[in-house]
């Protein structure tokens, strides 16, 4: 259910902190450094009202993971492309072979194309 | 930056230490070690099936496939076939002189011939070598 408009202007009032995506040069206003569509900021600011937090908070937690994970991922995908070679050297099959005699054509396509 | 599409031969080779190719293949890919490197699904289906049957050992080809192709990390990028793609692959598969192609080596060509940047296909395969040049 939508809290009234009316309580959360008195939230907002009694904040000591009001982040806003207006500009304005002689404000204390403390501007939220991410620009945001309209209606997610809107659903941020409710969800840091209605949570008691900030939204700063909000945007931080959300993030710490999601960063990290796609940090982790993107360093060993770096690493990895460094080191195909050396993969292969450590993790190559050394047990024996069926068809050891044929080629890929061979085993896929039945004959040597 | 140079772009690598590596043939099935080379992961087949590389991946298996008895194949008697498999010195050459990690050789060749240990020259191309920074270079974004890329297959298409006709090749990691190759490898997929050569694997399997060369080594019956489904845990092992798992394992590489998921490593090179699949996961999050994976070492090579599969590039989507697309319709251009399919249509340039069937286009050198058709008018191909020397008969010796599948069409998965087609697909390499056409995959190598798409893009504007500077492209190297990686091969153990005789034919499709006597084809690029």
């Amino acid at each position: 259910m939508p809290i009234p408009s009316k309580s959360l202007d008195m939230y907002i009032q009694n904040s000591d902190i009001i982040y806003t995506m207006q500009k304005s040069k002689n404000s204390i206003k403390k501007m939220l450094p991410v620009k945001l569509d309209p209606q997610l900021y809107a659903d941020l600011k409710f969800v840091a009202v209605e949570t008691n937090t900030t939204m700063a908070a909000i945007i931080r937690n959300l993030l710490k993971s999601h960063v990290s994970l796609q940090a982790s991922v993107i360093k060993k995908a770096k690493n990895n492309q460094l080191a195909l070679s050396d993969y292969f050297k450590k993790n190559a099959y050394s047990g024996n072979l069926y068809h050891a005699q044929k080629n890929i054509d061979e085993l896929v396509y039945g004959d040597k194309v | 930056m140079k772009k690598i599409v590596i043939d099935s031969c080379v992961f087949v080779a590389a991946a298996l230490k008895k194949d008697s190719q498999h010195q050459e293949a990690v050789k060749l890919l240990n020259k191309f070690k920074s270079e974004n490197k890329w297959v298409n699904p006709l090749i990691v289906s190759e490898v997929a099936t050569v694997l399997l049957l060369k080594t019956k050992q489904t845990q092992f080809v798992s394992t590489m496939l998921d490593d090179l192709f699949f996961s999050n990390s994976a070492f090579i990028k599969i590039e989507k076939l697309t319709k251009k793609l399919w249509l340039d692959s069937y286009d050198i598969f058709c008018h191909q002189n020397s008969h010796k192609l599948s069409f998965a080596d087609c697909s390499l060509l056409a995959q190598a011939k798409v893009d504007q940047q500077e492209v190297e296909i990686l091969t153990l395969d005789e034919d499709l070598l006597k084809e690029l040049n």
